[in-house]
């Protein structure tokens, strides 16, 4: 008969072989998170220091199997070994760190819909451009847009033409256009003049829009293929003059541009260009000034997140729809599934395990509205309790279009702090990316809707098998994974603790992390947010955004 | 009687002695000889919040070996030769000790360096030394290998023998062992191969095949095209879903029909399936659970390989019985309680053109106990492969050729054991599951396929080995 031992396997695979290092590894550590999935792997093993073991290789995969099913509990890539020498002899150790890093890997600009005038440069493109004045103005009070003229008391040539461009996207390593709309306005019916639209790249241009004066002012879009070929990169809205010159002579040689919005093309997961048609199941339409997180996440799949399984992504749906998410600074993927989560309630994503061609399992998903596991506090459980994370005011900073710092405020109705009389207010800072007055409204409901009862912040700690409601079968310590709700059996019970949606801060809680410890076997799980710790604050300070945003 | 203590190079019925330690000028003592069971470590989790501790892992330690030896020599010269003998054999890293406590059979401790022991002088001279070796070894004691004759295993469940498993029994030995498995195909041959252990109980009774077209229902959508040579399903039957419609599931029922004490455990399911257009999406999925319905437990998705013509396995990830909690036992009476089936509804989604699905039969792979995924290619011509070897003992698989020796790999990637070190109890039937060829890596997957299986072990003992187990 065999003991009950730990069933695990530790794996790394190199370009010299593949090495189970289960019979001689000083046990093993894991990590899992949320947002992320797997997190890391630390192990180590006694080996001489004088010469490097064949199993250790930079980036080599290191996987952790539960041995009754051969499931995949643990997956990451070998980080720089650590060595050490000592009383306890030689030891190599090994930390791998979770396929959830890869979202860290490439650091660049990148558009996926942006509405700021600011965008927009001068570009005027013709022998007498000193006549041109363009100037970022709005013919309503408080909007934000261009408005485009030639120089009072000079002759405009038959052909004289100048305006704004618009570079951004082209800027984000050479994304493409798909949709442009905006909103017009003239001050006069002269059909000689004129306002174009131009889509440009190194290659030729298109010019969908040749609007005269005499049409009046109105609202219009344009998309990609429909209206230009796919690969313009750039845009240009001109005013210019048609047939005869004209000395100008007043200030009524106007036209004005505003509401300006524009949007990438996006990618599909499998990285081909998304167009209005061609495709069976991945065509899209640009019909909307907005975009939703699912296509905001396919589109980094088929860019950026090349290491996921985006083929075989769980991606959820989203409803709302984002008018502003631009990072020409430059930003990683995982920064913007950050921010995307704070746009769509109770999301997040995950990368998981991999599979036979290397990618990893990824879902963008919602949090459960319905217990998974059902756990007590037998072995171990803490919560500081705290009740300076119930909120009903939230200010939200961003910077409008003209760059200028705004204030977006949000409220709600707690309770425990109406029946105290108090009102509590944090402040959050949009930036320039994501901020926009509807991102920031949208921002500061969801922030608040995760504070309307008391996040518990604890730990509890497993020991033995717990049931798994969705997975219908008893898991033992080291299979649990973050991202389920949790009803803790033996903690003071709410009124409507049988009846949760979500979390209600008092019986279920959302687990948030889980540390496997394979010496005790024996699984700490980080509930609701993450439990106060030193490290964890000053993670915090550090991965914090600046509360001011510098234009280089 | 004479007893036996001796360092040898292997084990093997006659392995080279490199030193006697109860053979002229060493006697072994029996007064404070120690060779008791190894320690064993434990996880207790205790609290002031239930009575009792609970141990919820158990494992073997490393045992020592306490030998006190005496020497005996005509000199102090003679002495000092033979202790250096002695201190060469207790430097090895690793070594092997041969016992014999005037029994039949021999048995064999695999020790680690110990050349730290302590020396009693009986008188002033160093010609009489007693020393007292102090020598940690494995927690088992081994006897000599054992190699099963070889086993042909049929990929099809309904041949006369052996279709998809394999049984070891008779297992020698106190303790469960590595099982090493030697692997021969008829041809060259890339394999995912997944192999799932049950031993207890009844294993015979274990829920492993389910042939669909006779066990579950079709639902709107789903036909029964006829006998096809390729298929399994009785009289070579299997479903097939054509995708008129996007309703789901296209096939459920309650598996087993009847309740059983064997029912319960973990499984993982393998589909297998065929596409009739190969580069057609199809998302493949069960539900499960319930004695009605669709069942409440949703397996995550999976997408069927694109590529193959014929039939393929694709694995649906994992089920149990029963549902969610599961006492095992009435209270503290220990008597084992019976699970019912509950229903398993197959889903399935295409996600453009006009490929069929075909369904053949769904494959229930005991997965609580050890489970493996083998990954390998077998070369017998180009590579000169004899033999895929799993060796359980050593954690890793590889080639051999036509004398046993180790051959380097240069196609098909690197082998690699994803999973449990398996291994072989005694007092019990091993049935080993095999599905040959999971989610296609090897093409096609044909039942009329084989492998041979040659199963060998070192028999384990924790202290003394009985004359013929």
């Amino acid at each position: 008969m065999s003991l009950k031992k730990v069933p695990l396997q530790v794996r790394v695979t190199t370009d010299r072989g593949d090495f189970d290092i289960t019979g001689y590894c000083r046990g093993v550590r894991y990590r899992h998170a949320i947002p992320g999935g797997f997190a890391s792997v630390q192990t180590s093993f006694d080996r001489p220091l004088a010469y490097r073991p064949d199993l250790i290789q930079r980036y080599a995969p290191l996987r952790v199997y539960d041995t009754r099913d051969g499931s995949i509990v643990a997956e990451g890539r070998v980080e720089d070994p650590e060595r050490a020498a000592g009383d306890s002899g030689e030891i190599w150790g090994l930390t791998a760190i979770g396929g959830m890093a890869h979202a860290s890997d490439f650091t660049g600009p990148y558009v996926a819909v942006d509405n700021l005038a600011e965008s927009w440069i001068r570009a005027d493109n013709t022998v007498t451009k000193t006549y041109m004045q363009t100037q970022q103005d709005s013919k309503t009070a408080l909007g934000t847009g261009w408005r485009l003229s030639f120089e009072r008391g000079k002759t405009v040539p038959v052909g004289n033409h100048g305006g704004i461009e618009y570079r951004p996207i082209r800027e984000a390593l050479f994304q493409k256009i798909g949709r442009i709309s905006y909103t017009y306005d003239v001050d006069n019916s002269d059909t000689n003049w004129r306002h174009r639209l131009f889509m440009v790249d190194g290659g030729g241009n298109d010019n969908p829009v040749d609007l005269g004066f005499n049409s009046g002012g109105g609202s219009l879009s344009r998309i990609v293929q429909t209206d230009w070929a796919n690969g313009r990169d750039r845009a240009r809205l001109q005013m210019a003059r048609n047939t005869s010159s004209v000395a100008i002579t007043t200030d009524d040689g106007n036209v004005w541009f505003s509401n300006i919005v524009l949007q990438a093309v996006l990618k599909a997961v499998d990285g081909t260009d998304r167009l209005p048609t061609g495709s069976t199941t991945q065509n899209y339409a640009y019909s909307t000034d907005t975009l939703l997180a699912e296509d905001i996440i396919r589109d980094l799949l088929g860019r950026r997140l090349t290491k996921f399984d985006g083929a075989n992504a769980t991606i959820a749906a989203s409803t709302y729809g984002i008018d502003l998410f631009r990072y020409i600074d430059g930003a990683d993927a995982a920064a913007m599934m950050n921010d995307l989560m704070g746009l769509e309630p109770n999301t997040y994503w995950a990368a998981w395990e991999s599979n036979s061609a290397g990618k990893y399992r990824f879902e963008w998903t919602t949090w459960p509205t319905t217990v998974d596991l059902l756990t007590s506090t037998v072995h171990g459980f803490d919560s500081p309790g705290s009740s300076d994370e119930l909120l009903n005011v939230v200010n939200v900073r961003y910077r409008d279009g003209n760059g200028k710092t705004q204030w977006t405020q949000r409220t709600q109705s707690v309770a425990e702090l109406t029946a105290a009389g108090l009102t509590r207010a944090a402040m959050q800072d949009m930036g320039e990316e994501v901020g926009t007055p509807a991102n920031s409204a949208q921002f500061g409901d969801n922030f608040l809707a995760q504070r309307i009862t008391p996040p518990n912040r604890g730990r509890l700690v497993v020991k033995t098998p717990v049931a798994s409601l969705s997975r219908g079968m008893m898991l033992s310590p080291h299979e649990l994974r973050p991202g389920v709700l949790t009803r803790v059996l033996d903690v003071e019970p709410s009124l409507d603790a049988l009846n949760t949606v979500g979390r209600d801060g008092t019986t279920v809680f959302r687990v948030v992390s889980t540390d496997y410890d394979s010496d005790s076997d024996s699984v700490t799980l980080e509930l609701d947010s993450y439990a106060r710790s030193s490290a964890r604050a000053l993670a915090d300070i550090q991965n914090s955004p600046a509360l001011t945003r510098r234009r280089i | 009687m004479q007893y036996t203590f001796q360092f040898v190079d292997s084990i093997q019925a006659s392995p080279t002695v490199r030193l006697d330690l109860n053979n002229w000028p060493f006697l072994t003592d029996h007064n404070g000889l120690n060779i008791d069971p190894a320690p064993v470590r434990r996880i207790v989790a205790s609290s002031m919040l239930t009575d009792g501790d609970l141990i919820t892992r158990t494992a073997w330690g490393n045992r020592t070996l306490i030998l006190p030896v005496r020497l005996i020599a005509s000199s102090v010269d003679a002495a000092a030769t033979q202790i250096q003998a002695l201190a060469r054999e207790l430097c090895r890293e690793r070594n092997f000790i041969r016992i014999n406590l005037g029994g039949t059979k021999n048995y064999y401790f695999k020790t680690y360096a110990a050349p730290d022991y302590q020396v009693k002088l009986i008188r002033m001279f160093a010609d009489t030394p007693t020393v007292l070796l102090t020598i940690p070894a494995d927690p088992f004691a081994f006897g000599e290998e054992q190699t099963l004759s070889p086993i042909t295993v049929n990929n099809d469940p309904t041949a006369g023998s052996n279709g998809m498993f394999f049984d070891v029994s008779s297992v020698m030995g106190d303790v469960d062992t590595p099982l090493n498995l030697a692997l021969v195909h008829s041809a060259a041959a890339t394999r995912t191969m997944a192999i799932g252990l049950r031993r207890r109980g009844t294993v015979t009774s274990t829920p492993f095949r389910l042939p669909v077209e006779t066990a579950l229902t079709l639902i709107t959508d789903t036909t029964l095209p006829g006998a096809d040579a390729t298929a399994i399903g009785t009289g070579s039957a299997y479903a097939r879903i054509a995708f008129a419609n996007t309703s789901n599931p296209k096939i459920r029922g309650k598996f087993p029909a009847a309740a059983n004490l064997n029912t319960r455990g973990r499984y993982r399911v393998f589909a297998r399936v065929r596409k009739s257009v190969i580069t057609d999406p199809i998302q493949l999925w069960i539900t499960w659970g319930g004695n009605g319905g669709t069942g409440t437990i949703v397996n995550r998705a999976v997408a069927v390989p694109n590529g193959l013509s014929g039939w393929m396995y694709v694995d649906l990830d994992r089920m149990q019985y029963p549902i969610n909690n599961d006492p095992v036992s009435d209270g503290m009476s220990g008597i084992e309680l019976s699970v019912e089936g509950h229903n398993i509804c197959i889903h399935a989604l295409r996600g453009s053109g006009t490929t069929n699905l075909d369904v053949d039969e769904l494959f229930l792979v005991p997965a609580d106990d050890e489970f493996l995924f083998a990954s390998y290619f077998f070369s017998p011509v180009t590579e000169s492969h004899s033999a895929m070897v799993i060796d359980s003992t050593n954690r890793m698989i590889y080639a051999i050729g036509g004398s046993g020796q180790i051959m380097s790999q240069t196609l098909g990637g690197i082998p690699y054991l994803a999973g449990a070190q398996l291994t072989a109890r005694p007092g019990v039937t091993n049935r080993y599951y095999v599905i040959q060829n999971t989610n296609g890596a090897g093409g096609n997957d044909l039942k009329g396929d084989t492998v041979q299986v040659t199963p060998s072990y070192f028999p384990a003992y924790t202290w003394i080995r009985p004359a013929t187990t």
